[in-house]
């Protein structure tokens, strides 16, 4: 089977730091006040009319899809070409606005009495299906629930693109806080001072073939090299010598190098940590730059995943956005290659590879 | 060069019985199972029929080294996984893994027990009893708990598109070992009754007091069911060199997006055509030769004329001569699960030489005049078979299967 290049050509980002790119290399040097998703103002960005009363968790997601196809030159999608574009979204907690309030009105109201929209706005798919609707997407769609939700979506738009169902893949994921969840969370999860520090928001890029993109003349900011997720815990990862970083070297035919650059996030919990230290031991003869970045995005669930996949393509594009991490100013020097790597609850594990794109080099 | 694709393992547990056989008899003599509902209290609703898995069934399902609270539908998610993998002869030995992806689609797995933690909270019990629900109540801790207890090694996915889960997840499996990245994989659906979901299908006004009658003019609705099924899908080559039972060849897959409503289907089908069309167009036949379609059929008046619309778009006249049937009435409209569901009931049909009847047909209906399979199921020799699936947020998926000649 021939090798499909994938390039990254455009980015969409919502956070409760705002907005856009350079809004996140401001949050990311701490330089940007912070606006609970709940009260960000939506029609700043997209026509609510049409989204009146879907869930925080849809409405960030259809405006961060809509800045990445901005971005990529994709706005507004093509009539003739919509059934070529699908969309994937990383999600682990759904609209859970409407869930609870649905639930709510169960548990302590008449059943009899539920309310029709709150049920059908506490699908899973409804934020997917929200942006096929409002943006025109007649492609594959669907949601993938998950702590590495975002990475598998990005393994199954490649998979999609090279089966030829679709052109153009717009992946991301989107996650918004409750405070059902910080109550759930906070009794379920070590470190449960940490979960006060959740947020949400979403985040999305536009993946296409190089083919494609060059086409079209498209701007690229990062080539895919490849992507990989595991499911497994630390015992099973060590005894079966499982890892995604070793995976996605192997599928890549690809060696790891002297600055190499590593974005990690590890989910707060000893068997997620001692994973991450399995995975990297990859790295042992070679000079990595090592960016931790579990705390910028905190505990954001998907829409911090889709951030630090973002940060991974981004990074190889412009230093910019690197230069806040002080792992990165050490370093002082453009990045050619990202890992994103992420270790998580139930025994996710997923890793990227994002390099610069170099025109003529494919 | 694309691969060739098998079904090697089937696992089933629906309301008509666990099991290949015991789900092929009931096609077979038209034997549906919908009784009343009695995991939670579904009095004050618009029905309190549905289709539940024997109480019997469920708590056979336990491994008792495992360290996970294994919520409802982790058991129906574990008991199919391994009926799957020991029909396909992979079960791995205690102890031992077997390296696969595991692909499986819900719409609300796992809702019974983040239900029971809110609950709590709402009541002011003690919520730290409920903390292993919780936990454990997300759709990736399904697969991710089946996975660790039966010992697969890979990658664990979930993938929601509401009533399109089940078909969408095999599809994908289906798509990965086509494209040699994986020589096996398992795949499928499943979905648990909960009073969320039933209490949400009433207020939307989608469930029937009569009896579930698809594409009958006199439709008024659909029965909620539960259940889960699982394929082992393998490369045909691999499946041949271990000599493994194939139970059916996977030749198409299509998937596409309404982009009209949330909860209502395009009434002019696009979604719909476009992946059957693409199923159609992957398998490489003509639609002359599909034998059988298993319906989406859920007996909704607004789902039932769509669908009719998108055969005849897609099948061109060919619509109104292949034998149709939707099986929902059998079990119960599984949601995520019932594309995987179906896809095992057509890959019995293919086996059994059975078409399964459409029941509870009485009045034909001009809006789906399609050649359903009424009165009894019927005996026909089956080469061909597609199965299709929609669902909430406008999610359209269709497969073809073969039946692999000697």
């Amino acid at each position: 089977m021939t090798k499909t290049n994938f390039v990254i050509t455009g980015v969409g980002l919502l956070g409760d730091w705002g907005a856009g790119k350079e809004n996140l290399i401001r949050f990311l040097s701490g330089d940007c006040s912070h606006t609970p998703i709940e009260k960000v103002d939506f029609d700043a960005y997209i026509d609510t009319s049409l989204v009146r009363r879907a869930d925080y968790i849809s409405r960030c997601a259809i405006t961060a899809a809509k800045f990445a196809l901005e971005d990529a030159g994709l706005f507004p999608v093509c009539k003739e070409k919509s059934n070529r574009v699908g969309i994937i979204l990383g999600n682990v907690n759904g609209g859970v606005h409407y869930s609870v309030e649905y639930h709510t009105s169960l548990v302590i109201g008449d059943p009899k009495l539920a309310s029709p929209l709150l049920f059908s706005e506490s699908v899973a798919n409804a934020a997917a299906s929200h942006i096929c609707t409002t943006l025109g997407i007649h492609g594959y769609s669907t949601t993938v629930p998950g702590y590495c939700g975002v990475m598998q979506a990005l393994q199954f738009g490649t998979e999609l693109i090279q089966q030829g169902a679709i052109d153009v893949c717009i992946i991301g994921g989107a996650d918004v806080n409750h405070d059902f969840l910080t109550k759930a969370y906070g009794a379920c999860l070590p470190n449960p001072e940490l979960i006060t520090a959740n947020f949400g928001g979403s985040g999305f890029l536009i993946l296409e073939s190089l083919t494609h993109a060059m086409q079209r003349k498209a701007k690229i900011y990062a080539q895919l090299e490849g992507v990989r997720v595991v499911t497994a815990q630390y015992a099973i990862a060590r005894r079966c010598e499982v890892s995604p970083l070793q995976g996605l070297l192997c599928e890549t035919n690809i060696e790891l190098k002297d600055h190499d650059c590593l974005i990690s996030a590890s989910y707060e919990e000893e068997d997620s940590l001692k994973r991450r230290e399995l995975f990297i031991k990859a790295f042992k003869h070679q000079q990595r730059i090592d960016i931790d970045c579990s705390d910028s995005f905190g505990y954001g669930f998907s829409a911090a995943e889709a951030f630090q996949v973002i940060l991974g393509a981004l990074g190889v594009f412009s230093s910019d956005y690197l230069t806040s991490f002080k792992e990165f100013a050490n370093a002082k020097r453009c990045i050619d290659r990202i890992f994103v790597m992420r270790t998580t609850l139930a025994g996710a594990n997923a890793c990227a590879l994002f390099s610069r794109y170099s025109p003529g080099k494919d | 060069m694309k691969k060739r694709v098998v079904i090697t393992g089937m696992g089933i547990v629906t309301s008509l019985g666990a099991g290949v056989d015991a789900t092929a008899l009931a096609l077979k003599e038209s034997r549906p199972a919908i009784g009343t509902i009695i995991s939670f209290d579904a009095s004050k609703h618009r029905t309190n029929q549905g289709g539940e898995v024997s109480l019997e069934i469920i708590e056979s399902v336990f491994d008792k080294d495992s360290k996970y609270y294994l919520d409802r539908s982790s058991r129906l998610l574990l008991r199919v996984c391994r009926d799957a993998l020991e029909n396909a002869k992979l079960m791995p030995a205690r102890g031992q893994f077997i390296k696969a992806p595991l692909i499986v689609g819900t719409t609300l797995g796992g809702m019974l027990a983040s239900q029971r933690f809110h609950r709590a909270m709402l009541l002011k019990e003690d919520i730290n009893k409920y903390v292993p629900l919780m936990r454990d109540s997300l759709a990736c801790h399904q697969p991710f708990h089946v996975a660790s207890i039966i010992g697969i090694i890979g990658e664990t996915a979930v993938l929601n598109n509401a009533c399109a889960s089940g078909l969408s997840a095999i599809g994908c499996a289906f798509e990965r070992v086509r494209l040699g990245k994986v020589a096996v994989a398992i795949a499928g659906g499943y979905d648990e009754m909960s009073d969320f979901t039933h209490a949400g299908f009433n207020a939307l006004q989608l469930v029937t007091s009569d009896k579930c009658r698809p594409f009958d003019k006199n439709r008024s609705g659909l029965v909620l069911g539960e259940g889960a099924g699982v394929v082992v899908i393998e490369e045909l080559e691999h499946a041949m060199k271990r000599h493994a039972n194939i139970c059916a060849e996977i030749i198409g897959f299509g998937q596409a997006s309404d982009a009209y409503h949330l909860t209502k289907p395009d009434p002019e089908a696009q979604g719909a055509v476009c992946a059957i069309r693409a199923a159609i167009d992957e398998a490489g036949i003509v639609p002359e030769l599909i034998d059988y379609v298993n319906a989406h059929g859920t007996g909704t008046p607004s789902n039932d004329s769509m669908e009719t619309k998108a055969l005849y778009c897609a099948l061109g006249p060919y619509a109104q001569k292949v034998p149709v049937s939707s099986t929902k009435p059998f079990t119960g409209h599984t949601l995520g699960a019932s594309g995987a569901i179906e896809v095992i009931f057509s890959a019995i049909s293919m086996q059994k030489n059975i078409i399964p009847e459409n029941l509870n047909f009485k009045t034909p209906d001009l809006d789906c005049n399609l050649n359903l399979v009424i009165g009894q199921s019927k005996e026909q020799n089956l080469k061909n078979v597609l199965s299709v699936s929609f669902g909430f947020g406008g999610s359209n998926a269709a497969m073809l299967l073969r039946k692999l000649s000697d």
